[in-house]
């Protein structure tokens, strides 16, 4: 059994008649990186929010380390064992790129004592210089949020990274550098990243490739 | 810590947003603090003016109940009848109630001193009839007169007489005598005399210890070609004072003439008041009564004004209240993809729920220091128009009259308590919407709505 296990996973909106998700079987182990390809709105978010422990699905089980999270905290396991980088970025928009990443760094715990100084260096390894960092996220662009939404989930070093078109506003060279970033920490640091996304370019990192026409597991 | 420090930033980051709910706040807070110390205070007035004013006991006679009373009496002729008096003991027995906030009481008893001189000489003395209306004529030589409250002797604090040897009575059996009665009859500090009760003859020995200047006038206003043939007891001059223990328990105290003036604690023990003195023998031709009736007239225009002030709060915090919950409900769409956001980050509901909080209760903290600088320096110039329009009101109503017409307010401690408890409130409102929103709601609810 892998760090992360999907068992018989369904999902249904509430006030919708049909499940987005049906009987979803998956196993993920550390040191590989995931890709999972799929049609829009096929349910590829709504899957990544039920690992990232948004919410409990309505039928079956999420396992973490081959315990439901249904039983854990899922508080600390978004903060502590979980780092997702949203299709949306998810970013607190009227804060600046910096004070998002040390705030994530705050709700974790963390013991890192210069945490802005982490912060920065984080930013900087995503190509967001100190001018941007310290502007608020209202005013920076696409390209610009998505990636100071990666720097935020690697702000807390989990075991998981969870990553929603992560390249879909970037450019050949950022998608590779950014590729590259989360190729590394799965192969060099052990981690599991599960990466979503439309872009061939993208499934060639792929350690393991699920959806598109190789393998039907449970989108509707 | 990191979570207040986050809604500090969060008040200058939603400068908007805050603003607004600041705004309305502050408005709110200022209308509670006008009202409150106006309120608070016209209450303090109130109350002081019911323990000063509406307390002073007067016994009067109910004369329909005293001519009903004796009508078998009645035998063709015309006459009056005397109601029965209250005596002398009883007045002393009415002062000893719980109810009471103070008493004075004066004593009189009219004696003969055979061994010295009246000033004025004896001119036959004054002529009085005794109890119990049996007409016997008695005469006396001088006044030997005592007060409940020594500190406040008639004439003496007013200036006109005034110790010029020896000492103010201190106990039992001593007494000051006027410069002119000392000269008359020789004597100095510390000699004694004896003196005799007239009715009931008792006499005692009264030990001098002060001599008093007296400025007032002597003997009373004469008209012109008239000759009062008063006798020495009306000359001021002859007055003898001591303490009112000389008088109670050397002589009958039915003997003595007793003035007394009872003041209840609060005009609400009248009843209470009335029964016990009922119970130690007052006659029942008597009505017991207080001076509510003015009390009430120059009252009225604070008591108005004390009510308006509460309704205005009423009607104004309602009125805010609601808007205020409008306010941050609409505000939640902005709300709500913040506290999405939070949640996924891992941050728990209770301390999503601090933060906002904290945000809240600084924004009305703010609001309330600013609230009560200003409402206090609004509240005095607030007041002098309503109490005009009060009065004007009143006036028209009841065709003038005398009322409190200057109110000086001020914020008092309760005040202060009663407007932090409407600023905690107000903090707790505007958070409402925003506490329930987090307890309810999964972050993925929450994202995937905005998404
Ligand atoms: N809050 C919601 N309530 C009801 N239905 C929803 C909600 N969010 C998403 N859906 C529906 O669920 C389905 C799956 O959505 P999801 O966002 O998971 O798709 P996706 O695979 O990520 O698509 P895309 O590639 O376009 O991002 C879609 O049909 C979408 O309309
Ligand atoms: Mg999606």
């Amino acid at each position: 059994m892998g760090i992360l296990t999907l068992d018989h996973v369904s999902y249904q909106y509430e006030g919708t008649r049909k499940k987005v998700l049906n009987g979803v079987m998956m196993d993920f182990d550390p040191g590989n990186l995931y890709v999972i390809m799929g049609k829009s709105g096929a349910g590829k978010s709504t899957l990544l929010s039920l690992i990232s422990g948004l919410d409990l699905p309505t039928e079956g089980d999420v396992l973490f380390h081959g315990k439901s999270l249904k039983e854990l905290n899922r508080d600390d396991y978004r903060a502590k064992s979980i780092g997702v980088i949203f299709q949306g970025y998810n970013l607190l928009t009227n804060a600046t790129a910096l004070e998002n990443i040390i705030l994530s760094m705050n709700i974790s715990g963390s013991r890192i004592k210069d945490k802005k100084q982490f912060a920065m260096e984080l930013l900087e390894k995503v190509g967001i210089d100190q001018e941007t960092a310290n502007r608020k996220v209202l005013k920076l662009s696409g390209g610009e949020q998505q990636r100071v939404g990666i720097a935020r989930a690697l702000s807390h070093n989990p075991d998981i990274l969870i990553a929603d078109e992560p390249t879909g506003n970037l450019d050949g060279d950022t998608e590779e550098n950014i590729m590259g970033i989360l190729q590394g920490l799965a192969h060099e640091e052990n981690k599991c990243v599960i990466v979503v996304t439309h872009s061939k370019q993208v499934s060639k990192y792929a350690d393991e490739l699920w959806g598109g026409k190789s393998r039907n597991f449970g989108f509707c | 810590m990191y979570i207040i420090q986050n809604a500090l930033k969060n008040l200058v980051r939603n400068k908007g947003r805050n603003s607004l709910v600041g705004i309305i706040t502050l408005f709110l807070i200022l209308a509670t603090t006008v009202a409150l110390i106006i309120n608070s205070t016209t209450k303090e007035i109130i109350t002081d003016y019911k323990t000063r004013f509406g307390s002073k006991i007067s016994f009067s006679v109910d004369f329909d109940k005293l001519m009903s009373e004796n009508v078998g009496n009645q035998n063709g002729t015309m006459s009056v009848p005397s109601a029965p008096k209250i005596t002398s003991e009883q007045y002393v027995q009415f002062a000893d109630s719980k109810y009471l906030q103070s008493y004075q009481m004066d004593m009189l008893a009219r004696i003969g001193i055979p061994q010295l001189q009246p000033v004025g000489g004896r001119m036959g003395g004054a002529t009085f009839f005794g109890e119990d209306g049996e007409q016997s004529a008695l005469s006396y030589d001088v006044k030997l007169l005592a007060y409940s409250d020594t500190d406040n002797l008639p004439d003496f604090s007013e200036g006109l007489r005034k110790i010029i040897d020896g000492t103010m009575f201190a106990g039992k059996n001593e007494c000051i005598i006027s410069s002119e009665f000392a000269d008359l009859n020789g004597l100095s500090v510390g000699d004694t005399f004896s003196v005799t009760e007239v009715i009931g003859r008792q006499e005692i020995t009264l030990k001098i210890s002060g001599i008093y200047a007296d400025a007032t006038q002597a003997t009373p206003d004469t008209i012109e070609g008239v000759i009062f043939l008063d006798g020495s007891s009306a000359n001021r001059r002859n007055e003898i004072l001591t303490v009112i223990d000389t008088l109670e328990q050397n002589f009958e105290m039915n003997n003595l003439a007793v003035n007394a003036e009872y003041e209840l604690k609060s005009p609400d023990c009248l009843d209470s008041f009335t029964a016990e003195v009922r119970e130690k023998g007052l006659p029942d031709v008597y009505i017991v009564t207080t001076d509510v009736e003015s009390y009430n007239k120059i009252v009225s225009p604070v008591e108005g004004l004390s009510k308006i002030s509460l309704l205005f709060m009423a009607v104004v915090l309602a009125i805010g209240g609601v808007i205020l919950l409008l306010v941050t409900t609409m505000a939640i769409r902005e709300r709500k993809y913040e506290i999405g956001v939070l949640r996924a980050m891992g941050m728990k509901k209770s301390k999503a729920a601090i933060m906002l909080m904290a945000e809240m209760v600084t924004i009305t903290a703010i609001c309330l220091l600013a609230g009560l600088g200003v409402g206090n320096a609004l509240a005095q110039p607030v007041t002098d128009a309503l109490i005009a329009g009060q009065i004007k009101t009143v006036g028209e109503l009841s065709g003038g009259g005398q009322y409190l017409q200057n109110v000086q307010v001020h914020l008092t401690p309760e005040a202060s308590f009663q407007i932090g408890s409407i600023a905690l409130l107000l903090a707790l409102l505007s958070s409402a919407a925003g506490v329930i929103f987090i307890a309810k709601y999964e972050p993925m609810k929450i994202l995937s709505e905005r998404n």
